[in-house]
C-alpha cells in the first residue's frame, strides 16, 4: 500500500538519509530500526510531509504523494503519530480527539461521536479524562491521546514515531496491545522504534538502517535471530 | 452615586473599544504566536475608512461597517502573504517577524497621513447624538452601538471557537503546529484566517470609537498599547481574557481620569498592568500552559 | 573571519580615524551628528546587552535613557556636584531603578516581560511629563550646565568645543563597547548564555540565574543611563518627548539593524538610523514610508544585520584566503594535557535519606510520605509507572520544586527546600527527562561553564585578566576536557551543542554535570531514546563514573538496563514507595509486577 523509492531527505544543509526503499504491504506492520541518527525519524517525517522531500517518489495506495504537504496526506488516509506525542496540552482529551477527525471531509456529528465511542473503548482511561487538560495527563495517558487522535482520522495507515518513548513497561505493553488490535482489522503500520525486541515482536518486517541507508531486511521473526541484529541491538544482559 | 454610573457607562463603552482591538491581537497571537505591533494602526485605518465612507460620502453605517472590516482585513491578509510568510519560510527569527508588523504601524501612519492629513477628523454615528436620559444619567446613543457591536463580536468568536471544529483547529495550530498539519488542518489558511479576523476586528474596534474620540493618523499607538494591556492583563490569546481585560483597562482609564486625573489615567492602566502581571504572570485569565513566546 | 593581524590593523585604522574626526573639515552640525551618533550607540549597546545576550527584551530603554538624563541634569543645574560625579551617580540611580524593576518583572518572560516594561517605560514618559516641579513638564529642562574639564567648557556654540565633547563621548562609547565585550565573552559571557539558553539547566550546575538576570538588567539600565547624562549635557536642555515609547522602539530598532547579539552591530545600526533620520526628517509622512521600507529591506535581505552582513563577507574573503580559523574559541584540546579526574572514597556511609517528603499539587497528592536512602558510591535505581512521581521527587530533591514535608539530608546537611543552585553548589548535579543543554554554547563550552565554580577566579581577575585567573581557566579546560574524552566527545568540541545528535546530547548533559564535580548525580531517564547497543555503551560509562566514587541515583524505564546495572532499586506507585531493595528482589515484588511491570519479570526484562 505504501512504496518509497530512492527517498533522499536532510534537515538545512545535511542530508540525513540518502536514497531509501522501502514497502509496506496492505494491513501488514513494519519496523524501521537502527542506532541514533541513522535517519529513521528524518525518513517518517518525509513521508508524512512534515520535512522537504529532497528526490525519490512516495506512493499510497497505486497513487503518487510525494509532493503533498502534511496536512494533505492525512487527508487520503495516513496518520502520523509524532515523537514526544505532541498533544494539543491546552485542550481537553476529547477536544484533542475530535481533532483527529479534521482530516475527514465526510465526517458527521454522528461519525464522529461513533468514533470516539470506539476510541474510548480501545483505551477506557481517556473516557474517564475526557474533560481533563491533556498537559495535565501522565506521559502514558498522553500517548493514548496521541495514537487515539491519529486513529480519529480513520487512517489506512498509521506512522508511529517511538511509540514507547518514555513510558512504563505496562503502558507500552497496553498501547502495543491496541496497536495489535487495529493491525488486525487492516490497518498497516510503519513503526519506528528503539525498543528493537519489541518492533521486532509486533511487525511482519523490519528495516535496519545504519547512517541513512537501509542495511539489511527482512522479516521481522528472522531479524529476531539475526546475529548481526542481535549483536548491535537486542544486547545480551547489561 | 450617579457620577459615578456616569463614568461607569463611560467606562464600559470605552472597555468595549479595547475588548475588540485585544480580541483581533489575541485571535493573531492564537495562530501564530505573532505579537502584531500594527494592531492599533489597523483600528486607525477602519476610523479612517469611516471619515471617508461615512463622513464624506454618506453611505449608510452597515455598509461603512462592511467596507472597513474587509478592506482592513484583507489589507492585513495580503501583508501576511506578502511578507510574514515568505519570512517565515526564510526560518526568520520571532524579532523579524515583530519588526516586520513595525514596519506595517509606521507605514500605515505615514500612508494615513499622506491619504488624509495630520488633522483630527469626525466619524459621524449612525444613531445621532441626541443623548437619552436614564435615571439621571447621559448616555449617549452611539455608546449602545459600541456595547452592541462588541458583544456580537465576541458572542461570535465564542460560538466559534467552542462549538465549531475550525475554530478548535485554530487554537490547535497555535498549540503544536506540527501536529495539527498531521491531523489535517492547514496553517496557512489558518493563519490566513486569523489575519483576516483579527484585522477586521481591530477596524470595527476604531470605526466606532471615531465618534466618540475623532480619527487620526496618530491615534493608532494610544490603541495599540491600550489592546497590548487588555490582551495581557486578561491573558494572551484567551477569549473571555480579552473580554475581560478590555473592560479593566475602559474601567481604569475612565475612573482614573475621574477620580485622580486624566494626566494620569495612563500610568494607572499600566502599573495595574504589572502588578497583575507580577502576581499571575500569564495574565488573569491566561492558561500557564501558553505563556509568551521567547525571542 | 580575517585573519588576527589584518583585524588588528584594521581596529588601529578605525580607531585613529575615528580620533581624528574632528580634524576633518566637517561642520559644526555634521560634528553635532557624529555626538548624537555616539550617544545612541552607547544606549543600543545596553539594549543589545540585555536583549541580544541574555534574551529578554525591553520597551523601556528609553525611559531609564530619560531617568539617565534627568537625574544628571538635576545634579548639575543645582549645582550639586559636578558632571564627572554626577554621570557614575545617575549610572547607579538608572542601575538600582532598573533592578528594582526586574526583581518582579523578570519572573516573566517573553511577550510578557515585553509587556511590563514597556508599561513601566510609559509610567516614567508620565511622570517625566508630570513632575513639573522636578522636571519643568512638558517644558523641559532647561539651562543645564555644560560639563567642564579643568576650567573650561567642553561643549558649547564653538565649533572646536563640540569637538571637545566628541572626544568624551568617543572614549565613553569604546569604553562601554570594551567593558560588554569583555561581560559577554569568556567566562561570564558563558555564564549568560547559558542563562539564556536555560534558567534550569543553569541552576542545576550552581548558577543563580535571578542574581544573572537582576545583575545584566541593571548593567543595562545604568548604561542606559550613562547615555541619558551624555545626551542631556550635550542638548544642554532635554524634554520627555525624546523619552517616549517610540524612543525605545528606535532604540530596539537599531539593535536590529546592526545584528543582534555583536555589542559593535548596534553601533552600526545607530549611525545608520541617526543619519537616515536626519536625512529624512524634512520628509514628513514619507519618513515613516521610509523607515518602514528600510525595517522590509533588513529583515528580508540582511536577516542578521549589518553585522551578520559584514561578517559573511569577511567570511568569504578569508575563505578566499584558505583561513581555516572557526568563529569560536579553538578546542581547548591543544592546551594542556588530560587533568587526572577527581574520585571520592566510596564508602558505604549515607549519602543522601530522604524521610518523609510530601509534595501536594492541588488535588493531587504527587508524593506521600517518601523515604529511602542513597549509600556512597552506589548506582541507585528509582522507577514507577509514568505520572507515580519520580520526577516530582528528584525536583524535590534537587531543589526545582519545594516540597511540603519531610526531610532531605545530604552529606549530612539539612537541603529540604534550599534553592536549585545552592544544591548543587553542595555537590549533587543532575541531568533533565527532556534534555537541557546550553544549545548556543559548544560542546566545549557546555563543560567548562559546569566547571567554573570548580576551578574558581574572581570576577575582577577574570575581567582584567590576572594570572591566578587565567590559570584556573587553563585548569577549568584540562579538567573538561579529561571528562569529555571519558564521555566520548572529544571530536566534537567546538560544535554548537545543538548540532549534536539526540543520544550524544545526553551523554553531554551528563559530562556537564559531572563537572560540577558532585558527590551524587542525579539522572532522569539517560537511556530513553537510545537503543540497546547505545545503552549498553551508557551503561559502562555510568560504571566507570561510579568507579571514581561518584554515587547516581538514576530514574528509567529501560529495566535491561536498570537491572543490570542498579545496586539497588527503589518502586514508585502514586507517589509511594512501595518496594526498595536489590534487583532481583524487587524483580520478584508481586507489589511491583502489578503496578509497574504488568507482566512476568523475566518477560519484562526481555521485552526492554
Amino acid at each position: 500500500m505504501l512504496e518509497v523509492r530512492q527517498l533522499v531527505s536532510g534537515y538545512g544543509p545535511v542530508e540525513a538519509v540518502h536514497g531509501i526503499d522501502l514497502k509496506v504491504a496492505e494491513g501488514k506492520a513494519v519496523a524501521v530500526i537502527g542506532a541514533n541518527g541513522a535517519g529513521k525519524t528524518t525518513f517518517l517525517r518525509t513521508i508524512s510531509g512534515l520535512m522537504p522531500l529532497w528526490s525519490g517518489s512516495v506512493t499510497f495506495e497505486g497513487r503518487d504523494v510525494t509532493r503533498l504537504s502534511a496536512h494533505e496526506l492525512a487527508r487520503v488516509g495516513i496518520s502520523h503519530v509524532p515523537e514526544g506525542r505532541k498533544v494539543f496540552k491546552p485542550l481537553d482529551v476529547e477536544t484533542n480527539l475530535e481533532l483527529g477527525s479534521y482530516s475527514r471531509r465526510d465526517r458527521t456529528g454522528a461519525s464522529t461521536r461513533q468514533d470516539l465511542e470506539r476510541i474510548y473503548e480501545l483505551f477506557p482511561r481517556l473516557r474517564e479524562r475526557r474533560r481533563q487538560v491533556t498537559g495535565t495527563l501522565s506521559g502514558g495517558e498522553q500517548q493514548m491521546v496521541a495514537v487515539g487522535r491519529a486513529l480519529m482520522g480513520r487512517p489506512r495507515l498509521l506512522l508511529l514515531d517511538e511509540p514507547s518513548l518514555g513510558l512504563a513497561p505496562q503502558i507500552f505493553h497496553e498501547i502495543f496491545a491496541v496497536l495489535r488490535r487495529i493491525m488486525a482489522e487492516g490497518v498497516g503500520m510503519l513503526i519506528v522504534e528503539q525498543n528493537v525486541r519489541l518492533a521486532l515482536e509486533n511487525t511482519e518486517s523490519a528495516y535496519v538502517f545504519q547512517t541513512g541507508k537501509v542495511a539489511l531486511h527482512g522479516p521481522s521473526r528472522d531479524l529476531l535471530t539475526n546475529e548481526t541484529v542481535k549483536k548491535a541491538y537486542l544486547g545480551g544482559s547489561i | 452615586m450617579s457620577d459615578f454610573l456616569q463614568l461607569l457607562v463611560g467606562a464600559v463603552t470605552l472597555g468595549a473599544i479595547y475588548a475588540l482591538i485585544a480580541l483581533g491581537f489575541n485571535l493573531i497571537f492564537a495562530a501564530s504566536r505573532l505579537m502584531n505591533f500594527a494592531q492599533g494602526d489597523l483600528a486607525m485605518l477602519g476610523a479612517m475608512v469611516g471619515v471617508t465612507l461615512a463622513g464624506t460620502l454618506h453611505l449608510p453605517f452597515s455598509l461603512v461597517v462592511l467596507a472597513a472590516v474587509v478592506v482592513v482585513g484583507l489589507l492585513f491578509l495580503a501583508f501576511n502573504l506578502g511578507v510574514l510568510r515568505p519570512l517565515a519560510k526564510r526560518n526568520a527569527t520571532l524579532t523579524s517577524m515583530v519588526m516586520a508588523t513595525l514596519a506595517l504601524s509606521m507605514f500605515l501612519q505615514g500612508a494615513a497621513e499622506l491619504i488624509w492629513g495630520r488633522l483630527e477628523q469626525a466619524v459621524p454615528s449612525p444613531v445621532g447624538s441626541t443623548p437619552l436620559l436614564v435615571g439621571g444619567i447621559v448616555i449617549v446613543p452611539h455608546y449602545l452601538v459600541v456595547v452592541g457591536t462588541s458583544a456580537v463580536a465576541f458572542l461570535a468568536m465564542f460560538f466559534f471557537f467552542r462549538r465549531t471544529l475550525t475554530g478548535k483547529a485554530l487554537l490547535a495550530t497555535g498549540f503544536e503546529p506540527e501536529a495539527a498539519r498531521l491531523v489535517g488542518i492547514n496553517p496557512v489558511s489558518m493563519v490566513a484566517l486569523t489575519c483576516f479576523l483579527g484585522g477586521g476586528f481591530a477596524a470595527l474596534g476604531g470605526l466606532i470609537i471615531g465618534p466618540i474620540t475623532f480619527a487620526a493618523p496618530w491615534m493608532g499607538l494610544s490603541l495599540a498599547v491600550k489592546g497590548f494591556a487588555a490582551s495581557m492583563l486578561g491573558g494572551l490569546g484567551s477569549l473571555p481574557g480579552a473580554l475581560l481585560g478590555g473592560l479593566i483597562v475602559g474601567l481604569l482609564e475612565t475612573f482614573g481620569a475621574g477620580y485622580v486625573s486624566s494626566a494620569y489615567s495612563d500610568a494607572i492602566i499600566f502599573l495595574a498592568l504589572m502588578l497583575i502581571l507580577f502576581v499571575r504572570p500569564a495574565g488573569l485569565l491566561g492558561s500557564p500552559l501558553v505563556t509568551g513566546e521567547h525571542f | 573571519m580575517l585573519s588576527k593581524n589584518m583585524k588588528t590593523v584594521a581596529t588601529a585604522v578605525l580607531v585613529v580615524l575615528l580620533f581624528s574626526l574632528p580634524l576633518l573639515p566637517l561642520t559644526k552640525y555634521q560634528l553635532h551628528l557624529a555626538n548624537l551618533i555616539a550617544i545612541s550607540a552607547i544606549l543600543a549597546m545596553s539594549l543589545d546587552l540585555l536583549f541580544g545576550y541574555l534574551g529578554q527584551m525591553s520597551l523601556a530603554h528609553a525611559g531609564f535613557y530619560g531617568v539617565g538624563a534627568y537625574a544628571a541634569a538635576l545634579l548639575t543645574t543645582h549645582g550639586i556636584m559636578s558632571f564627572w560625579l554626577a554621570t557614575p551617580v545617575a549610572m547607579v540611580v538608572c542601575g538600582l531603578v532598573g533592578v528594582l524593576l526586574g526583581l518582579p518583572a523578570l519572573r516573566l518572560t517573553g511577550f510578557y516581560l515585553a509587556m511590563a516594561t514597556m508599561a513601566f517605560g510609559i509610567i516614567l514618559s508620565t511622570l517625566f511629563v508630570q513632575s513639573v516641579d522636578l522636571t519643568g513638564g512638558p517644558n523641559g529642562l532647561l539651562g543645564i550646565n555644560p560639563p567642564q574639564f579643568f576650567g573650561t567648557d567642553l561643549i558649547g556654540p564653538q565649533k572646536g568645543i563640540v569637538g571637545n565633547y566628541y572626544y568624551l563621548l568617543l572614549i565613553a562609547g569604546i569604553a562601554t563597547y570594551l567593558f560588554l565585550r569583555r561581560l559577554t565573552s569568556g567566562r561570564t559571557g558563558r555564564i549568560i548564555t547559558a542563562v539564556r539558553d536555560s534558567t534550569l539547566a543553569a541552576a542545576a550546575v550552581g548558577i543563580n540565574t535571578r542574581i544573572v538576570q537582576i545583575t545584566i538588567f541593571g548593567l543595562s539600565c545604568a548604561f542606559a543611563g550613562l547615555a541619558g547624562s551624555l545626551y542631556a549635557h550635550l542638548i544642554l536642555y532635554i524634554s520627555p518627548e525624546s523619552f517616549t515609547f517610540t524612543n525605545s522602539l528606535l532604540a530596539l530598532l537599531a539593535v536590529v539593524f546592526g545584528g543582534i547579539g555583536t555589542i559593535w552591530g548596534p553601533v552600526i545600526g545607530s549611525a545608520i538610523l541617526t543619519i537616515l533620520g536626519e536625512l529624512t526628517r524634512s520628509f514628513g509622512a514619507y519618513q515613516l514610508l521610509f523607515y518602514a521600507a528600510a525595517i522590509v529591506f533588513v529583515i528580508m535581505i540582511v536577516p542578521h544585520g549589518i553585522s551578520g552582513l559584514l561578517r559573511d563577507i569577511a567570511g568569504k574573503v578569508s575563505r578566499r584566503d584558505g583561513g581555516t580559523a572557526s568563529r569560536r574559541s579553538a578546542a581547548p584540546c591543544d592546551v594542556q594535557p588530560a587533568a587526572a579526574l577527581p574520585s571520592f572514597e566510596a564508602g558505604k556511609a549515607t549519602l543522601l535519606s530522604v524521610h518523609g517528603l510530601s509534595k501536594r499539587f492541588g488535588g493531587l497528592q504527587a508524593l506521600q510520605d517518601v523515604g529511602f536512602e542513597v549509600r556512597a558510591g552506589e548506582i541507585k535505581a528509582l522507577i514507577g509507572p509514568n505520572g507515580s512521581g519520580k520526577t516530582t521527587l528528584f525536583n524535590c530533591i534537587s531543589g526545582f520544586e519545594k516540597a511540603d514535608t519531610g526531610r532531605v539530608d545530604f552529606s549530612g546537611k539539612a537541603i529540604r527546600n534550599l534553592a536549585a543552585y545552592r544544591i548543587a553548589r553542595a555537590g549533587m548535579a543532575r541531568s533533565f527527562q527532556i534534555v537541557q543543554l546550553f544549545t548556543q554554547l559548544t560542546v566545549a563550552e557546555n563543560v567548562l561553564l559546569a566547571g567554573q565554580r570548580v576551578y574558581r577566579a574572581s570576577l575582577v581577575g577574570t575581567f582584567l585578566g590576572f594570572s591566578e585567573a587565567t590559570r584556573a581557566e587553563r585548569e577549568n579546560i584540562a579538567a573538561a576536557e579529561a571528562l569529555l574524552v571519558e564521555a566520548g566527545l572529544h571530536e566534537r568540541l567546538s560544535h554548537k551543542a545543538s548540532t549534536l545528535p539526540y543520544g550524544r546530547q545526553r551523554i553531554l548533559e551528563i559530562a556537564r554535570a559531572l563537572a560540577t564535580n558532585p558527590r551524587l548525580i542525579l539522572l532522569d531517564e539517560p537511556a530513553a531514546g537510545l537503543n540497546t547497543g547505545e545503552a549498553l555503551q551508557l551503561a559502562d560509562y555510568l560504571r566507570r563514573v561510579r568507579d571514581r566514587g561518584v554515587t547516581i541515583l538514576v530514574v528509567e524505564h529501560n529495566m535491561a538496563f536498570v537491572m543490570g546495572l542498579a545496586d539497588s532499586v527503589v518502586v514508585l506507585d502514586r507517589g509511594r514507595i512501595i518496594a526498595d531493595g536489590t534487583p532481583a528482589e524487587v524483580q520478584n515484588d508481586p507489589g511491583v509486577i502489578a503496578a509497574y511491570l504488568g507482566t512476568s519479570p523475566a518477560e519484562a526484562a526481555l521485552d526492554a
